[in-house]
Formats: structure tokens, C-alpha cells, sequence
């Protein structure tokens, strides 16, 4: 610990001694035990099959799988953000269609599992099999091809996903760009700023701020509900690669743990992303 | 009714007012907060609007460059009718968004909050309306922004942000911002009320200077010296209603209306 200065400028700093925290030594000092027992404990637990772990961490299967985990967060992720982004506009449009229509959605994708919606998005080419756009009521037909050709479990996953994080993320950032001061769009405004760029230059950068933290928090779930999308079915992502090797091998624990280091080592980076993108949006906050 | 069909570009006559309001109300919800202004604004005048707090100061202020929506009346800054054009049998058309943008760029605000970006430096705040809308950028306009920043006398400021500014210094930034597009109108929305006492000074002195040069102003404030000494007329208003108007000598030097003498008594 840094000692503290006793004085300066000739002037001698009060010496006092400080309070005993007993409470505070006694469970810093259980935690310390405790964790030596868990650390001694996985090491010197066969079960855990550490060699095995060792032996499919960088396994191609495992690898290839990890390319796929994170192509669905990805893409998922960024097809929610947009997605949202059209949300948060509608639902402030003045237009009630538009806003209803934005809030009905958010009701629907919110309120529904995401396990039932990828079984839904799985089925989606057995409920439509064609795919044909044109007037209701058996009107002119614009477009029609079968659903088989442009669908597939990948764009299933992807969807399933993405819908349902969209609704997610519109709630966050309304809550962002409610959070700028009404005295900021009028600054814009008596300048003459056109709409697009204000909300551009000016909103968005502010709300970033706001919205990036449960943002990040969503990145991450997102990472981890990919583990979801076998109700797809979807069978290239982590979870469902470890856990079909682990099931021929009889052993779940060693791949459980492989997925396991994987899934917290993206965390990690993810995390370090999103500690840079805070700090490039917290410029001109008051110190 | 030339002037009412005339678009954004068109010019006015000469000789025109600079502003003009006829007949203009206000209300929010059920409070009827303007309750039928008229005024005229001549090229160069400097216009001090006193009265009590929600007496509607503020709100023709922020109706003139329509960041409020008049019920009734009409507005006319350099005799361009504000928000709406008239097509050739009469009939009033609300401008679109960009219209509007358009001819908010004559004009300039100050707010009682300063409103800066916080997000941008100083310099940026000021460079960034003739960036967007008149697409300027480079030394030139570099510059004309420092230029700006030394009318303020705030030169060695243009790096910091808003938020490492103290209260007086973010709004002589605000003018320098609101003049950074060369408006033909400036708007003062009680410039010095948020600030310490020891602040005031600094930025009714910008205001001052900003006078001298011949700009058109209208300016709400409770300074009520300060629109003794710059105004050419003061306007004392109350209820909504314009009660009394007149050079400063005469609404505040010799008021006619019982109301005035209420007010001035109690805030001089």
C-alpha cells in the first residue's frame, strides 16, 4: 500500500491510526481459503479430464464451430442494432401506424421466448414454402420463389436472433436518446442543422454514451444465446459441437469446460471492445 | 401579399422591418400564453423585452424561429413569412423541414442554458453549422471561427469543451456560434440567467459590442440596466399581452402603466 504523505510545505499531516475492519479480514481471509481449495481441487480432480480438454481446445471441429458461434453473434447482433435503430425512429414517428406498429412488435418479440421463436423461425419454410409477394385478396403477383432457395438454418438462426434482439435493443435506445436534454435538438434546430444531421452530429454521438454499456450486455448475451439456436435446428455453433463430441466420447465435463473457456475468453474481448468504444464516446464528459 | 408567396430566397423590399409579428397567439394546451402580439423590429434596432416569469417573453422569442408553433398571427423576419408560403390563390402551406432549416439560418439564438454541444470542442461548436449547411471547411473557414472566438475573447479557449468552461465563458461560446452562420437577426433568450453574478459582466459586454455593430436583436432579459442602456426600445410585457412599449426612458424611466411600475419596483 502506498504510504500516505506525513507532510508538506512545512505543514505536518494529521497521524492517526486507522480502524481495525475485523469483519472485513475474517471473510477476505475464508475467500483466500476457499479458493485455494477450488483451484487445488480442479487440479487434482481426475474427473475434470484436463488432458482431454487440452487435446480439443484447439480441435478443427471446435475451431470451425468457434467461426460459426461468432458469425452468429455478429450478424445477428448487427441485424438487431439495425433493426432497432428503425424501431426507436418509428416508434417517435407522429404517423400512429407507425409507432403501433413499432410497439406491437416489440410487445410480440419481447414476450415470447427466444427458444420458441428459433423453433418458429425453424419451421418457417414448412409453414411458407413459397414465397410470393403481391396484392392481398388474390390479387397480381410480383414475385414468387420457393422459400427452400433463399432459407436455410443459418438464416433461420439469424433471424430468430436478430428479431428478437431488436426489440431489446429499441427499448435501450429510446432510453439513450431520451436521455440528451431537449435544449440540445433546439440548439440544432435555431441553427438550421437539417433533422438527419443533427440527430447524426449531434443525438446520436450524445446517446451513444448512454447506450453503449447495455449494449455491450447484449453483445454478450447474444453470444451466448447462439448456444440456443439447435431449436433451429442449427448444428454448427459451439455448444452443440462440444456436446455432440462429448457425447461420443462419454466424457461432458472436459468439452463443457472447452466451451466454457472459449465463451469467456470472446467475453473478455468483447468487454475490452466495449471499454474502448466508452471511452472514444465519453469525450467532453465533465471530469 | 408578395411577400407572403415569396420563397426562402426571394429578398424583400428595402426598407422592410426586420421583424414583424402580427397578431400572434400562443397557447399551450389550455393556457392561452400569447394573446395577440404585435411588433415591429427595424433594421439595427436593438429590442429589450422585460416582464414577470411566464408573462410569454420567452415564447414569442422562441416563435419567431418557430421552435414554438403559433396558433393564429403571422411572422415575418426580413420579410419572409415564417413556416408557411402562400400558393397563387391564397391558401397557406406549411414549409417543409428543410425550409423551415433554411430560414432559421438568419437568424440566430442564444439560451438562457447555452446549449453547446458537449461532445465537440469549442472551435468545433462553431465550425460545425457553416460545415453542415454551407458545406465550408479548411483554413478559411478555421479562421473566420477564431475570429469569432476573439469577438468573444475566448482565443485561447477553442480546443477545450464545453464541460472545462465556466457558465460565462460557454455562452460567449453560444454567441460565437449563433454568429457563425452571419445571421441577420439575433435572438437572446435571458443570455445572463443561469450565470453567477460575477459572470454577467463578460457576456452582457459581448452583447454590447454585438449591439454597436448594427445587429438586429430582440433580447429577453431581467437585466433590467442593461436594457436601459443598450435598447432602443423595451418592451414590458405581462398576461401575454404587450403592456407598454417605448425607448427605455419611457417604460422604465417614466412608466405610464400601473403594472410596469409594480414590476420595476420590485426588481430594481
Amino acid at each position: 500500500m502506498l504510504r500516505k504523505p506525513t507532510q508538506r510545505d512545512g505543514v505536518d499531516f494529521i497521524r492517526s491510526r486507522p480502524v481495525r475492519h475485523l469483519g472485513r479480514i475474517i471473510a477476505a481471509v475464508v475467500l483466500i481459503y476457499l479458493a485455494v481449495c477450488l483451484i487445488d481441487g480442479m487440479r487434482t480432480n481426475s474427473n475434470y479430464h484436463w488432458d482431454v480438454v487440452g487435446q480439443y481446445l484447439f480441435d478443427v471441429r471446435i475451431m470451425r464451430s468457434l467461426v460459426w458461434t461468432l458469425v452468429l453473434t455478429v450478424i445477428s447482433m448487427a441485424l438487431g442494432i439495425v433493426l432497432a435503430v428503425i424501431l426507436s425512429l418509428m416508434r417517435e414517428s407522429r404517423n400512429p401506424v407507425n409507432s403501433s406498429v413499432a410497439n406491437i412488435w416489440i410487445w410480440f418479440f419481447r414476450g415470447t421466448p427466444v427458444y420458441t421463436q428459433l423453433l418458429f423461425w425453424g419451421l418457417f419454410a414448412v409453414l411458407y414454402p413459397k414465397f410470393t409477394l403481391g396484392l392481398p385478396f388474390g390479387g397480381a403477383t410480383f414475385l414468387s420463389v420457393d422459400t427452400q432457395q433463399f432459407y436455410n438454418a443459418a438464416v433461420a438462426a439469424i433471424l430468430g436472433l436478430g428479431l428478437n434482439e431488436s426489440a431489446y435493443l429499441a427499448e435501450i435506445f429510446r432510453a439513450g436518446f431520451q436521455s440528451i436534454p431537449k435544449g440540445q435538438m433546439e440548439a440544432a434546430d435555431a441553427l438550421g442543422l437539417p433533422r438527419r444531421q443533427a440527430m447524426w452530429r449531434i443525438i446520436l454521438p450524445q446517446a451513444m454514451r448512454v447506450i453503449i454499456p447495455p449494449t455491450g450486455n447484449e453483445a454478450i448475451g447474444m453470444l451466448k444465446t447462439t448456444s440456443l439456436v439447435l431449436a433451429v435446428p442449427f448444428t454448427l455453433e459451439i455448444t452443440y459441437v462440444t456436446n455432440a463430441i462429448a457425447n461420443r466420447l462419454y466424457l461432458p465435463i472436459p468439452l463443457l469446460l472447452v466451451a466454457a473457456i472459449w465463451y469467456l475468453l470472446i467475453t473478455s474481448i468483447l468487454m475490452v471492445g466495449q471499454y474502448f468504444l466508452e471511452k472514444k464516446f465519453g469525450k467532453g464528459v465533465a471530469v | 401579399m408578395t411577400s407572403v408567396m415569396s420563397t426562402v430566397e426571394t429578398k424583400p423590399a428595402a426598407g422592410a422591418p426586420m421583424v414583424e409579428l402580427r397578431g400572434v397567439h400562443k397557447f399551450f394546451g389550455e393556457n392561452h400564453v400569447l394573446k395577440g402580439i404585435d411588433l415591429s423590429v427595424g433594421r439595427g434596432q436593438v429590442v429589450a423585452l422585460i416582464g414577470p416569469s411566464g408573462s410569454g417573453k420567452s415564447t414569442i422569442l422562441r416563435s419567431i424561429n418557430m421552435l414554438e408553433q403559433i396558433e393564429a398571427g403571422e411572422i415575418y423576419v426580413d420579410g419572409q413569412r415564417m413556416g408557411y408560403r402562400a400558393d397563387a390563390q391564397g391558401e397557406l402551406h406549411d414549409l417543409t423541414e428543410k425550409q423551415i432549416a433554411a430560414q432559421r439560418r438568419h437568424i440566430g439564438m442564444v439560451f438562457q442554458r447555452f446549449n453547446l454541444f458537449p461532445h465537440m470542442t469549442v472551435i468545433e461548436n462553431i465550425e460545425l453549422s457553416p460545415k453542415l449547411t454551407q458545406r465550408r471547411h479548411g483554413p478559411a473557414l478555421r479562421t473566420e471561427a477564431m475570429e469569432l472566438l476573439a469577438k468573444v475573447g475566448l482565443s485561447e479557449k477553442a480546443d477545450a469543451y464545453p464541460a472545462q468552461l465556466s457558465g460565462g465563458q460557454q455562452q460567449r461560446v453560444a454567441i460565437a456560434r449563433a454568429l457563425a452562420l452571419n445571421p441577420d437577426l439575433m435572438l437572446f433568450d435571458e443570455p445572463t440567467s443561469a450565470l453567477d453574478p460575477e459572470l454577467v459582466g463578460d457576456v452582457l459586454h459581448v452583447i454590447r459590442d454585438l449591439a454597436e455593430s448594427g445587429m438586429t436583436m430582440l433580447i429577453v432579459t431581467h437585466e433590467i440596466g442593461f436594457a436601459r442602456t443598450i435598447a432602443d426600445q423595451v418592451l414590458f410585457m405581462d398576461q401575454g399581452i404587450i403592456q407598454e412599449q417605448g425607448t427605455p426612458d419611457e417604460v422604465i424611466g417614466h412608466p405610464k402603466e400601473q403594472r410596469t411600475r409594480d414590476f420595476l419596483s420590485k426588481v430594481l
